[in-house]
């Protein structure tokens, strides 16, 4: 060989030599992804021996007005009844208490609700008394029976609100800027912020997305409070929908609230704490409150 | 001639290949002077002047046997001759520290573990890890599959002292707890107790794992390393000073992150463990070790595109510890020996997420400096003693939080005042034989907890006993008293390495355990098989939880949450190890049961704790098929753990009454016992070279050869056609592993 062709074959094998080393490197990396992806992930296995929930009677109940009440009687249901994509109306059709004796009894009065159809008891004629105790008595032949005490709340509305667009970045977020006239005492409030559509889908209403803002008046006892927050997670845009609502809730709901936004931060199933949320219903779940919010909606500018 | 027992007898235990015996026997007559050699196979005690019988035992060596008449100081050198017999066949001793050694001391619920034994076995990935070893140990449970939490009998994940080289190690786990933090090329042993515990240990109720890197003086430069799928590692010894001075250096880290990048892809993930070790023996009598260890695992998600062009989100977890270590070690007058350590531990995580103008940063942190000095001597008018002192100092720093932007109005920036706590103790053992059958150990250790405003005393009272029936069998029994000043809070549902440590305050006081436990212990010396079936009963008092519907998350302020209560746990435990011969290996076995009660939760009644596993089972195997193969398999089975699912659910109108919330009902507290979990691994050694000077060796297998789930717990996931079902999904399923090693 002469030296010319030795000095052509030189450059030609050092490039021919780094690559076979790289084309080398890189069928390595190749079979231990090859490798690891083989490693399969097993099969779940099946689930025997789950205990069954044995049902129980569930209270949601609303202030209308000074005068009216409602109170909703449904049952609990077992693990794989439902879900978040269940049917909206077939799942209320299937757990609403039809045949039951409700009663709320305040002071030497016993107040006999009426049942008005799904799951609802109402009266138009129960005097809502800010402080005044009221017992909650449900009898149902093929359910039980549950009972529940509680103070209504004196009735807090805002004194003045506003909902607007807040754009930061690359974000659209919704604003909320409120003021209150705090009674005296010990007061705690909530107030929720939701987005509705026309074209909103009924699946949508189970476990809808609520922003809920939890206050105590430990810092502003009996005064006028102001506050400005931004609605958080949510991307907002112009021209949308929200309704904005202030409740004056008993300390008891303000507890059973702040543990549900707490644990907003569980990540997955996997890690999320089990535990069985606080209730004020004897023989059943739920929450009796005489509690009447102050609802706003806003188009958003 | 009368005289007091004031000679002192000196020796050395090696073979006829020069190596030194450690844990070797001695028995001297008439005095019934009982010890055995230590790590560097030396001995000394103090006798009278007269006719002696020596007799030294050995596995797999011949007893040896010499009278002699003494009566001045004495050097013996002793060299013990394989029995012939086994010369026949390859003789395998995976662990130099034998299980049947302590068949006539007072140890029982504890078990010696050395760098062979720990990677012989095929575990997750084909990384040898020792905590995955320990697991396959009776009486150990562990939790989530993959994970190194240890629950030993019946206790939780943070009563385990994890020591390295003296240090304590808080985070004992890579990649979220699917490998241990300890590279195993650098061991030199491990010892792990869970009962029986001597005076001189202390800080936590349930286990000790005693970690021992490697300290020896070689005389030239020795590399090793190996080469697998998960990671590499790395190590080089290097002599300086000929028998005196010797440093080592030894480096692991994960590379997947760098290998998906040649496939284009991208992994932000990686771990690292660095360790270091200078030993220095300035003269005979001392020897002085400083070791050091930093590891971290990141995650780093730094500069990823948002949802929108130039929108970068950022994302960092860091999480590690680092340990540093001064040992002096040193040979007084008249036996005595001192051991003084100085230690200084630190473990943190890091967690930083910033999106544009929002950014949040939560740390947390713990610094622990200490020392321990322990005076000890085996010839005591026949007694062994050891006494000492220990002092270990805690700066907590649980839960740092800094939030700016709209974050900050969901989190506000918080922090856990820094807690600070003095851990101190004093300790004194006796051990002694009463008679030819009859050994006793006993000691007493008092430790404290000092924080402002409160101390709290313990004593912790220790005794063990021995009965030789004969020879080969020993009954034996112990109680051992434990308290523990620093608790980790955990998840009901699930530990993580972020997970908060917190030491005792005026609220919140020391956990406490009593244990008695009683064994049987039978060799069988011509098949080096141990047997082992032991019995133990565990209290624990005040142990650490938190009430139902505490947010530990990013919660600077949990200790007003925190509760105090009580556990139970009892059991038995089965082992049988082959310690010799072409197979070795072990078959283990634990009927345990683990409850737990506290005030404020289920009623105030007993329930079963999260990692009550009702059996427990392992066999190990290893069989060495010639002199370049061997081939080992563990075949491994648990009860499933406790779990507490989601049995129901109801409906209520949502706060804003604009929908419906389904809200869960779980079960009684860990009242529903996941699938039993059971799972083989393979794998197959083969040496291609047997060279002096270099030695290479392959490893390849398998992790869950029939791809079995071993469950984490109960969901509901939905079938698709709008109904539901229950599942229990696994995390790991077949995974084969191959790696190189290599040593010259």
């Amino acid at each position: 060989m002469n030296s010319r062709a030795s000095l052509a074959c030189y450059p030609l094998s050092v490039m021919d030599l780094n690559f076979k080393n790289m084309r080398r490197i890189r069928n390595a990396a190749e079979l231990i992804m090859m490798l690891l992806t083989i490693a399969c992930t097993p099969d779940p296995l099946p689930v025997k021996n789950i205990p069954v929930l044995k049902s129980e009677m569930v209270v949601a109940s609303q202030v209308l007005t000074d005068q009216s009440v409602i109170v909703m009687l449904t049952k609990s249901i077992g693990a794989l009844d439902a879900g978040k994509d269940s049917d909206l109306q077939n799942l209320i059709s299937r757990i609403i208490v039809e045949d039951a004796i409700v009663t709320i009894t305040y002071g030497e009065k016993t107040d006999t609700l009426r049942y008005l159809g799904e799951g609802l008891y109402g009266s138009i004629d129960l005097p809502i008394a800010p402080g005044q105790s009221y017992a909650l008595r449900a009898s149902s032949p093929s359910n039980g029976e549950v009972s529940s005490n509680t103070k209504a709340q004196e009735a807090v509305p805002f004194k003045t609100v506003e909902a607007s667009l807040y754009k930061e970045q690359s974000d659209s977020l919704a604003q909320i800027e409120y003021s209150l006239t705090d009674p005296p005492g010990k007061n705690f409030y909530m107030i929720n912020i939701q987005r509705f559509s026309i074209t909103q889908d009924l699946s949508s209403l189970i476990n809808p997305r609520i922003y809920t803002h939890l206050v105590t008046d430990e810092n502003f006892d009996g005064q006028v409070f102001e506050e400005k927050f931004n609605v958080l997670f949510q991307r907002y845009h112009l021209n949308d929908t929200v309704v904005v609502s202030l409740t004056n809730i008993s300390e008891d709901y303000y507890q059973y609230m702040k543990v549900r936004v707490d644990n907003r931060f569980s990540v997955t199933s996997f890690a999320t704490e089990p535990f069985n949320y606080p209730t004020n219903v004897t023989g059943g779940y739920g929450f009796f409150n005489l509690q009447k919010p102050d609802f706003r909606v806003f188009v958003l500018k | 001639m009368g005289v007091a027992q004031g000679i002192t007898v000196k020796g050395i235990v090696k073979d006829n290949d020069g190596n030194k015996l450690p844990q070797a026997n001695i028995l001297v007559t008439p005095d019934s002077i009982q010890i055995i050699t230590d790590a560097s196979g030396r001995f000394n005690f103090k006798s009278s002047s007269g006719k002696k019988t020596v007799t030294i035992s050995y596995t797999g060596y011949e007893t040896f046997t010499s009278a002699f008449s003494l009566r001045k100081d004495t050097v013996i050198r002793i060299v013990m001759r394989q029995k012939t017999d086994e010369l026949k066949e390859i003789v395998i001793s995976s662990n130099r520290f034998l299980q049947s050694d302590q068949l006539q001391t007072t140890r029982m619920s504890s078990v010696t573990l050395g760098e062979k034994e720990v990677n012989a076995i095929p575990v997750l990935g084909g990384e040898a890890d020792l905590i995955k070893v320990i697991q396959l140990l009776p009486g150990t449970s562990k939790g989530v599959e993959g994970s190194t939490d240890l629950f030993v009998r019946g206790g939780a994940a943070d009563q385990n002292l994890v020591l390295l080289d003296g240090a304590p190690v808080y985070n004992t786990g890579h990649l979220l707890g699917f490998l241990s933090v300890f590279n195993p090329d650098i061991l030199e042993s491990v010892e792990y107790m869970s009962g029986a515990f001597p005076a001189d240990y202390g800080g936590r109720l349930s286990s000790i794992l005693d970690v021992r890197t490697k300290s020896d003086l070689p005389d030239k430069t020795r590399i090793q390393g190996n080469i697998g799928l998960l990671a590499s590692r790395l190590r080089i010894e290097q002599p300086l000073i000929k028998n005196k001075l010797t440093v080592w250096a030894a480096g692991r880290r994960t590379y997947i992150d760098q290998v998906v990048k040649l496939v284009h892809q991208r992994l932000p993930y990686y771990f690292y463990d660095l360790n270091i070790n200078v030993s220095y023996r300035p003269t005979t009598r001392d020897e002085i070790v400083f070791s050091a260890y930093t590891g971290e695992d990141i995650l780093d998600f730094n500069g990823l595109t948002g949802r929108r062009q130039n929108n970068d989100v950022t994302s960092n977890f860091d999480i590690g510890n680092s340990t540093q270590s001064l040992r002096w070690k040193k040979n007084l007058k008249n036996n005595w020996n001192s051991s003084l350590t100085l230690v200084r531990s630190v473990f943190r995580y890091t967690i930083f997420n910033s999106f544009e103008d929002n950014k949040l940063l939560a740390k947390s942190n713990i610094e622990d400096i200490g020392g321990k000095w322990v005076l000890s001597t085996d010839s005591l008018q026949g007694l062994s003693f050891k006494g000492g002192v220990e002092a270990l100092h805690h700066r907590v720093s649980p839960n740092i939080i800094s939030t700016t932007g709209e974050i900050a109005q969901l989190l506000e920036s918080t922090s856990t005042t820094m807690q600070t706590c003095l851990e101190t103790s004093a300790f004194a053992q006796v051990d002694d034989n009463l008679s030819a059958r009859w050994r006793v150990s006993a000691g007493l250790r008092v430790s404290s907890g000092i924080v402002s405003q409160k101390t709290y005393i313990n004593p912790e009272p220790r005794l063990a006993v021995r009965f030789s029936v004969n020879e080969r069998t020993t009954l034996k029994a112990s109680y051992s008293r434990m308290a523990q000043y620093l608790h980790r809070i955990s998840s009901a549902a699930v530990s993580f390495p972020t997970d908060i440590w917190y030491p005792v305050t005026r609220n919140v006081k020391p956990q406490t355990a009593n244990q008695f436990s009683v064994a049987l212990q039978h060799t069988i010396p011509k098949s080096t098989i141990f047997i082992s079936l032991e019995g133990y009963y565990k209290h624990l008092d005040e142990l650490v939880g938190y009430r139902e519907g505490t947010n530990l998350f990013l919660n600077a302020d949990f200790e007003s949450q925190l509760i105090q209560g009580n556990g139970r746990a009892y059991g038995t435990e089965v082992l049988v190890k082959k310690e010799m011969g072409r197979l070795t290996g072990w078959i283990s076995y634990t009927l345990s049961w683990s409850q737990r009660q506290f005030a404020e939760l289920n009623h105030g009644e007993w329930f079963y704790a999260r990692y009550d596993r009702r059996h427990n089972g392992a066999v190990v195997l290893n069989y060495q098929i010639g002199k370049r193969v061997s081939i080992s398999a563990v075949w491994e089975f648990i009860s499933g753990s406790r779990f507490t699912p989601v049995i129901g659910q109801y409906v209520v109108p949502s706060p804003s009454l604009g929908g419906f919330n389904l809200v869960p009902v779980y079960a009684p507290v860990n009242s529903v016992k996941l699938s039993d979990t059971h799972r083989l691994d393979l794998g197959i050694k083969y040496r291609p070279r047997m060279h002096s000077h270099f030695q290479g060796e392959w490893f390849v297998g398998v992790y869950n050869a029939y791809n079995r789930a071993a469950p984490i717990g109960i969901f509901v996931e939905p079938n698709g056609d709008g109904s539901y079902r229950y599942e229990q999904p696994g995390l790991f399923g077949l995974l084969p592993f191959i790696s190189y090693g290599f040593k010259f």
